[in-house]
């Protein structure tokens, strides 16, 4: 038996089926790239979000602890180690009170010079606490506040709560969108694969009587699925090159994607994710092949039993 | 090469199809099938692909129980087996060629393999010269010798023809008996499942009549029917 000669049957046989049953095709194909579609969108969109989460992360993550009065320099630096031990911190600052008062002073602008108008710097020691995230800055800070040299204890709060939600609600809102539109282009990669079994019946009567094993007679079915996973994923490419190419025509008339408001990014942002690259381009594959492939193995099994 | 003994099958509506039926096909016999409508020809040759299996009854088929196969082994004893119907089942979007190699492909045979065994197919049922034709542009006759070298392609050790000239005009027929008797002749079995009683009577060949699912007549150089023997 030559498997190279039964693969080419398989090739040949789905192809034919492709032209044969044009509409379903077309129509197969578009939903596979639809979803295949969303699905990179939903890759950008997250890119896109961690990005500018870690860059507004690294804001939440940091603690800001000053420290009592009286605790002097010495004091500051014991406090600091031990900070430092806490298995949330990455990274422990100790900014003296001189420090405190530059940054104090830029914020003001250097027209008036603070130090003239109160005498003296009347600003305590301080430490800069980095956390492993925004999530561990919350319980990392109240544990420094017990400390006994600490007088004050500042981190973003409501910042750190709005941004767990938003990742979670992110990631939520992503996979159930996902899931929906694979089920939907699992069912029509089905139904597609129906169409053909039924336009194929004598076909398939004709080999199973010559005695085509039932993975020979699946073959061109799951072979099909294949190829509609190829093409949708051929068609996300295409459309992606497209976008890339005009975008700087489009990206001043058009400034959102959806337009449906808060929780979606800007398309520019997005657009700015994508890189034809290789791994974009295997990773657009993947998804249109894996996708095709499970809904194919799935239909070929089911619509070709053993006689 | 067939041997059926005891075979009954039953269907699920009730409907007994065949009743303790014992016949035994020698290698290289060539055998006609006769009997009314319903008789039981067509279940006694669907059980010998195994597309149905005796409710009683064993049947061998080239030395395997046919009974006892698992159904991944089943398409390996159809590649024994060739089978032409009444109605011809052929590709209408392929060629003559293309419909006769399609036999070839499905069992994974090589480029060169198909090359070698279609034109000889073809030249065995005298159609060599319309290989680029398509079923739509075939007489009845033609298509059923199209069929006829698809089941021949696959060198068959038995032959199961199923009213192979039931659409077919006389002229037509002959020729497709005369084909089998030739395919016959260099040692394949042959069973025809038939209606026409002039092609019967003319040839003289063994018959085994069926009537409500029995044999009632096995007859060496039978007839049609057995009072006008």
């Amino acid at each position: 038996m030559s498997w190279l000669s039964l693969l080419a049957f398989f090739f040949e046989e789905a192809l034919v089926n492709l032209r044969r049953h044009g509409l379903v095709t077309v129509a197969t194909v578009t939903t596979v790239a639809v979803t295949i579609g969303v699905w990179v969108l939903f890759a950008l969109e997250a890119r896109a979000w961690e990005r500018l989460l870690i860059w507004e992360g690294q804001k939440l993550e940091r603690i800001c602890v000053f420290l009592k009065p009286e605790a002097d320099e010495k004091i500051a630096s014991e406090l600091a180690e031990q900070v430092q031990k806490f298995p949330e911190v990455v990274q422990v600052r100790f900014v003296h009170k001189d420090e405190g008062l530059k940054k104090l002073q830029q914020m003001f602008g250097n027209a008036v010079p603070l130090q003239d108008l109160v005498g003296h710097n009347p600003l305590p020691h301080a430490l800069e606490v980095t956390c492993r995230s925004p999530q561990e800055a919350a319980q990392c800070a109240a544990k420094i506040k017990k400390l006994p040299a600490v007088d004050e204890v500042t981190f973003p709060a409501v910042a750190v709560k709005r941004y767990v939600q938003m990742v979670k609600s992110i990631r939520w809102r992503n996979h159930v969108l996902s899931l929906l539109l694979a089920v939907i282009a699992f069912i029509l990669i089905f139904n597609a694969l129906r169409v053909s079994v039924y336009g194929r019946r004598n076909e398939i009567r004709i080999m199973q009587l010559v005695g085509a094993t039932v993975w020979t007679v699946r073959g061109p079915l799951v072979v099909e699925g294949l190829l509609y996973g190829i093409l949708g994923a051929l068609l996300v490419l295409a459309l992606t090159k497209l976008l890339l190419f005009i975008a700087p025509s489009t990206s001043h008339s058009t400034p959102y994607l959806t337009g449906l408001g808060s929780g979606w990014i800007d398309w520019r942002v997005l657009l700015r994710e994508v890189k034809l690259d290789g791994e974009f381009v295997s990773q657009v594959f993947l998804m249109g092949i894996g996708l095709s492939f499970l809904s194919a193995l799935v239909a070929a099994v089911r619509l070709v039993r053993e006689v | 090469m067939v041997l059926l003994r005891d075979v009954t099958v039953r269907y699920e509506s009730g409907v007994v199809a065949l009743q303790g039926v014992n016949l035994t096909v020698e290698k290289s016999e060539f055998v006609f099938l006769v009997g009314p409508t319903g008789a039981g020809k067509s279940t006694l040759l669907k059980l010998l692909t195994r597309e149905i299996t005796p409710t009683e009854g064993t049947v061998i088929v080239a030395g395997k129980d046919v009974t006892k196969l698992k159904p991944s082994q089943v398409p390996y004893l159809r590649r024994l087996i060739g089978t032409v119907f009444q109605d011809i089942l052929l590709l209408p979007d392929r060629t003559v060629w293309e419909n006769v190699a399609f036999a070839l492909r499905v069992t994974g045979a090589s480029s060169s393999e198909i090359a070698r065994e279609v034109p000889k197919a073809l030249e065995t049922v005298g159609i060599l010269h319309k290989a680029k034709s398509f079923p739509a542009e075939l007489s009845g006759g033609e298509k059923q010798k199209v069929a006829l070298a698809r089941a021949l392609v696959v060198k068959p050790l038995l032959l199961l023809a199923d009213e192979p000239t039931g659409n077919l005009d006389p002229t037509s027929s002959l020729e497709i008996v005369d084909l089998l008797l030739r395919i016959n002749r260099q040692g394949t079995t042959v069973i025809m499942a038939t209606h026409d009683k002039t092609i019967v009577d003319a040839y003289r060949k063994r018959v085994v009549e069926l009537s409500a699912g029995r044999i009632v007549r096995d007859e060496l150089k039978g007839v049609f029917r057995r009072e006008l023997a």
